[in-house]
């Protein structure tokens, strides 16, 4: 998991080449779109370089052919000129097809990652996602596939281009004249050492700029969502200062880029002048003698600035390169982590019909406290819970009642120990299996923004593979006793919840919740404080709803209502990770100096203390 | 914000007229960087021009001459061709060093006026929002305002260009010229077609790439009910769709895009080409020399690139003005302004409500005719079912809402009203940052000790390595439910509020420990006054006096005694939380 959690840009190596190159090869050999085609496409690409080459050799030929001696060969000039027509519409198009055919290879490419990382987040199991930060998942399918996507079309494309125009120019100079094109070459050598140096520079500027970006972006996002905790504490002035310097230091860094990516563009110019000076001095040096002509000076002349241009148009996208390659890096990265050992395994079957619930010798810590010796949220407990009974759990704040349900329905595994469902240990089973056999109410359910009725159509889908029509859903509410609360949304079910439910109250999201635990139909349910924010009322009329949805299932209750407890077949005490008290309602009450027992007694002291007042 | 207001007064929305607004408005802002780099881009303008005329005499006067036999001086010309590159280059660092500077000068400007306006609304203008709208004007939309900076100086240089190197090519050859001339408008017409076919597909990017992100944002915080619900299928189909959608709306608009770079690519060289043909024949006619010829070859060639630039700076106006658009409908939500005046309180009250009245943005009425005093020193509740109004009026107690009628009188002794919400937020820094938030050097370290004691913050803390040192939130540890509430309390009681709001802000601990915590902030005098919402029977056993709400109104106020006797929705919440709320859990 580290690799994914590893937090943006801090994989940038110093050697930008080597880790470009490494992430080329992984990405090509992932992502056969890539591949596809790429031979021709370099190809068309060597051909249209051939194109930036033609006027500066006609002109030199003209010099030397059509103009002699004060006298104008217009037949030469118009055959000279029909052919370098010919040549430059050819490679034009070739230029165009060659770009075209990458950048649609591209898009299909980032399409297939788009597609892979999905399914990968999509297969990620309960844990893996819980130890990775959802910025960080979201920000692989946005913001990375849209860095490569820019990189694509602009980056990669003058790579190709360019690349192959500064071979196919360095190759003319040569051919023009070996020793002209030789101290070229060498004195653009130097260039190379200046871009390589700048370059270092412009890349951890633009590094810092996007820290405090980021940094931005935090502060804003909490000047919005924490808007009401900013005001109420008298904290917008310290907000600001704190935004101020974050805005001020990502001004400053990418200032600091401009400034270099201006000398880097530059510099090739300057080479240029020169190069081109040298070399013509070079000429008159060597002058008619050595076969050298007025044309072929003023040929090499124009190929030395085909040759440095695109130098300075890669200085332009050497950010967006080492961008691109470090995005592409995490997401392969993501779409190539292990799958769950479960599904390599060949998966086992639970028993058909109701489902008993088995807790063996089960421990439980989490991972980011383990160095603490006192970290076990749940030790060595031991529980058995027959089909259709329902079990209350008790206990205080971090006795371990949540984790308990977490291992019940395996969105987490225990340390050591197994959890058993109709004898099958869950940890074999297929999870597609286990999530339509049990279901968890949790107290904070999560709702889609969509529809009501959508929103509780969707636990349909795992058992029955489609939604469940809105009529089917609208039935379902009433049945609950939801009818009135229904008739009173604007628009019934077809009512839209907003983003995470938000325009719902946290009691109705849960209402939601349960009429989904109900379309579900699982054969065990386990309910995580699942009314906690429904107020007593309404609870009380939910009361025999709830009955009826726990009637022939396995059910256990996290409970904070007394009713609730009272009503189970049995209650557990947990205390400190461990079951400390388990017994029917009536027993435990009566039992002397029962935890339980002493627990009501509280109760009924502070109801006690409520009756006196009065 | 006060030149926000160039939208408002611009008549037609995409024009060029709301383009040239836009930019006089960045050139007033900072206008050293953007005179800079205008001098830098014109320079480099005139010198481009008069380096194809250098390099035009090399060819004449030094290079033909010397291969013809003749040993011609060559000084001036060399110093002219290196002179004049050198100021080429010195121009093009001078433009596009300052044309970042401005840039992101004007970036920070916009990100500083979206600070302050998201700092300056209150919080009803939060709930009308939607957190993506916001974030982008702050982030891609105040980008995009100003992406036309980047071009603007160079495209202001290459009209320079354009106008000098058709009067200089007009002066060599009149005919010459005259195609050269008519070759650049030309281009740029072909630009603006390209433009109008593009921006469909373009536009049908940008939404498409908003839902996609807007579905994979609910994948992601969504992970666990898709799970639990075996909703993988359904999320995959839905997100393939939109990836569908936007592959092909990219496809399609660069299919338009590289068709339009072909014919712009293949004129450059077709009418360099053919004046290679055209000017051999003014050559042989002695209309011209081969160095002017040469010169004219050159020039045409260096506008290729400054061309395709100026079509790019067309093609981003209208998208910066779109995102300038969005930021400024941001920034111009007025603040409602404050009443300074500060009314007079009775003396045993610290908060005074009169006939206050708040409505909800979809008209429903939250809460009407309240009128309520708090007394100096008292502990009061507030009852009633979901949805009657208790956090709204918590809301107003503490200022946090604005009634929409009504008054609301602080005494001016309460001078700080501290509210615990009902879920508590913890901001990017450390557990340290955190507890002084909005009090840094207001809070004692006797206090601060205190406080992390009574709200049990220290049992956890004392697991960090960094204690109060310790970084929370995003690059940070992650604290629990319970361990951010008790942070929250902490936060509070640690500054000794005359006034504090608890939003039933102890739900999340179990009833023993809201006992216990609730127990020590009233028996530490931790605040003067406290109110509390109440959903359990400890806070109830606490408090002096008891308001009872019902859909929006006070339906009863008194003490438990009274109430039991007078209010029959009263009674009929104790009722329920008696035979309900009383697990021990």
């Amino acid at each position: 998991m580290t690799v994914i959690v590893a937090p943006d840009g801090s994989n940038q190596s110093d050697d930008l080449g080597q880790s470009v190159w490494v992430t080329l090869r992984r990405g090509l050999s992932s992502v056969p779109e890539l591949r596809r085609g790429l031979g021709f496409t370099l190809a068309l690409a060597v051909f249209s370089a051939l194109g930036r080459l033609v006027v500066p050799l006609i002109i030199g030929r003209a010099i030397d052919k059509g103009f002699t001696d004060g006298r104008v060969d217009m037949a030469f000039i118009t055959r000279l000129v029909g052919l370098g027509l010919v040549v430059v519409l050819m490679t034009t198009a070739a230029a165009q097809w060659s770009h075209y055919r990458l950048n649609v290879r591209a898009e299909q490419a980032l399409a297939a990652l788009r597609r892979s990382s999905v399914d990968r987040i999509l297969r990620l199991s309960i844990q893996q996602h819980g130890d990775t930060r959802r910025g960080v998942l979201v920000a692989r399918l946005t913001s990375d596939v849209e860095t490569l996507s820019q990189f694509f079309s602009w980056g990669a494309v003058a790579w190709i281009l360019d690349g192959t125009t500064i071979a196919v120019a360095a190759v003319a100079m040569l051919v023009v004249d070996v020793r002209l094109g030789l101290i070229a070459i060498v004195m653009s050598l130097p260039m190379l050492l200046v871009f390589r140096h700048l370059q270092k520079s412009l890349v951890e500027a633009y590094g810092s700029a996007r820290l405090h970006v980021g940094d931005y972006l935090g502060r804003i996002s909490e000047a919005v969502g924490a808007s009401q905790l900013i005001r109420g504490y008298g904290a917008t002035h310290e907000i600001r200062v704190s935004t101020r310097v974050a805005i001020a230091g990502r001004r400053d860094a990418s200032i600091r880029a401009g400034k270099l990516s201006a000398i880097l563009g530059v510099s090739s110019d300057v080479f240029g002048t020169a190069i081109v000076t040298v070399c013509l001095v070079v000429a008159l040096r060597l002058g008619p003698a050595s076969g050298l002509s007025a044309g072929a000076v003023v040929t090499f002349m124009l190929l030395v600035t085909r040759y440095l241009e695109p130098f300075g148009e890669l200085a332009e996208v050497v950010d967006q390169t080492q961008l691109a390659s470090s995005g592409m890096t995490r997401i392969l990265d993501l779409i190539d982590l292990p799958d769950d050992v479960v599904r390599t395994l060949s998966p086992l079957t639970l028993p058909a019909g109701g489902l008993s619930v088995v807790l063996d010798e089960v421990s439980f810590s989490y991972p980011s406290r383990a160095e603490t010796p006192d970290s076990f949220a749940l030790r060595n407990l031991s529980l058995r819970i027959k089909i259709g009974e329902t079990v209350a759990i008790v206990g205080a704040t971090g006795s371990g009642k949540s984790t308990l349900a977490k291992l019940i329905v395996r969105t987490a595994d225990p340390t050591s120990g197994t959890v058993q469902l109709g004898g099958v240990d869950i940890a074999r089973v297929d999870p597609v299996e286990l999530r339509r056999r049990v279901q968890l109410v949790p107290q904070e359910p999560f709702l889609f923004d969509t529809t009501i009725a959508e929103n509780v159509a969707m636990a349909a889908v795992a058992s029955t593979g489609e939604l469940m029509s809105t009529d089917q859903v609208d039935a379902v509410l009433r049945d609950f006793g939801l009818g009135d609360w229904l008739d009173g949304m604007r628009e019934g079910s077809l009512t839209r919840v907003g983003e995470r439910g938000a325009l719902l109250s946290a009691g109705e999201r849960q209402l939601i919740a349960l009429a989904r635990s109900r379309v579900a139909n699982p054969d065990v349910i386990v309910l995580d404080e699942a009314t906690s924010s429904v107020d007593a009322v309404t609870e009380n009329r939910l009361a025999e709803t709830l009955q009826k949805l726990g009637e022939g299932r396995t059910t256990i209750v996290i409970a904070h209502r007394l009713t609730t407890v009272l009503r189970a077949d049995r209650v557990v005490v947990l205390e400190a990770g461990r079951i400390v008290e388990a017994g029917t309602p009536s027993e435990l009450s009566n039992r002397p100096d029962g935890v339980f027992a002493g627990l009501l007694k509280a109760w009924e002291r502070a109801e006690n203390s409520e009756s006196t007042s009065s | 914000m006060r030149d926000a207001g160039w939208v408002s007064a611009s008549p037609s929305p995409s024009g060029l007229g709301a383009g040239a607004r836009l930019i006089a408005l960045y050139v007033r802002r900072h206008p050293q960087a953007f005179a800079l780099a205008t001098v830098g881009a014109v320079l480099f303008g005139v010198a481009t021009v008069a380096w194809s005329w250098a390099f035009g005499n090399v060819v004449e006067d030094v290079v033909r001459p010397f291969f013809a036999g003749e040993t011609p001086g060559w000084r001036t010309a060399f110093l002219a061709l290196i002179g004049i590159g050198m100021l080429r280059s010195t121009s093009a660092v001078l433009r596009r060093a300052n044309a970042a500077i401005h840039r992101q000068r004007n970036t920070a400007s916009w990100h500083e006026m979206v600070t302050d306006q998201l700092l300056a609304q209150p919080i009803s203008f939060f709930r009308r929002q939607t957190t993506g709208d916001l974030l982008a004007a702050a982030d891609n939309d105040a980008d995009a305002a100003v992406t036309i900076l980047s071009p603007l100086p160079y495209s202001l240089g290459v009209m320079v260009l354009l106008v000098t190197s058709i009067v200089w090519m007009l002066n060599v050859d009149l005919v010459l010229g005259a195609i050269g001339a008519a070759t650049f408008p030309l281009l740029i017409l072909a630009n603006r077609r390209f433009e109008d076919k593009v921006q469909e597909p373009t536009e049908r990017v940008q939404a498409g790439i908003a839902v996609l992100a807007g579905r994979t944002h609910e994948m992601v915080d969504g992970f666990g009910a898709v799970k639990a619900l075996g909703l993988e299928g359904l999320m995959k189909q839905r997100l393939d769709e939109q990836i569908t959608v936007v592959t092909t709306a990219k496809v399609e608009a660069m299919r338009i895009r590289v068709t339009f770079e072909a014919v712009q690519d293949i004129f450059i060289p077709v009418v360099n080409v053919l004046s290679i043909l055209l000017g051999a024949s003014r050559v042989r006619s002695g209309a011209m020399t081969v160095g002017e010829l040469v010169s004219l070859l050159v020039l045409v060639n260096l506008m290729a690139w400054p061309l395709r630039l100026l079509g790019w700076a067309l093609t981003d106006l209208p998208k910066s003005v779109a995102g300038a658009r969005r930021v400024s409908a941001l920034l111009n939500v007025t603040v409602p302004p404050l009443s300074l005046v500060l009314p007079t309180v009775a003396s045993e009250h610290v908060i005074e409500l009169r006939s206050v009245r708040v409505v909800h943005d979809d008209g429903r009425v939250a809460l009407d005719g309240i009128d309520l005093d708090i007394r100096r020193g008292e502990t009061l509740a507030i009852v009633g079912p979901t949805g009657s109004g208790k956090s709204t009026l918590l809301d107003v107690i503490s200022g946090l809402e604005t009634p929409a009628s009504g008054e609301r009188r602080v005494a001016a002794t309460a001078s700080d009203i501290v509210m615990v919400f009902q879920e508590p937020v913890v901001l990017n820094g450390t557990i340290a940052s955190n507890l002084l938030l909005g009090s840094a050097g207001k809070v004692t370290k006797e206090h601060l000790k205190q406080a992390t004691a009574i709200a049990e913050v220290d049992e956890f803390v004392a697991g960090f390595a960094d204690g109060l040192a310790t970084r929370v939130g995003e690059r940070g540890v992650s604290l629990s439910g319970g361990q951010r509430q008790r942070l929250a309390l902490a936060r509070a009681i640690a500054r000794r509020p005359d006034v504090l709001l608890l939003d039933d802000t102890t739900s999340s601990l179990d009833a023993e420990t809201e006992e216990r915590v609730l127990g020590r902030i009233e028996t530490g005098a931790m605040a003067e006054t406290l109110v509390i919402v109440a959903a359990r029977p400890a806070a109830i056993t606490f408090a002096d006096r008891l308001v009872v709400l019902d859909e929006g109104k006070i339906v009863a106020v008194g003490t438990q005694s009274e109430l039991l006797q007078t209010s029959p929705l009263y009674v009929q919440l104790v009722e329920a939380l008696a035979s309900n709320t009383k697990a021990p859990a």
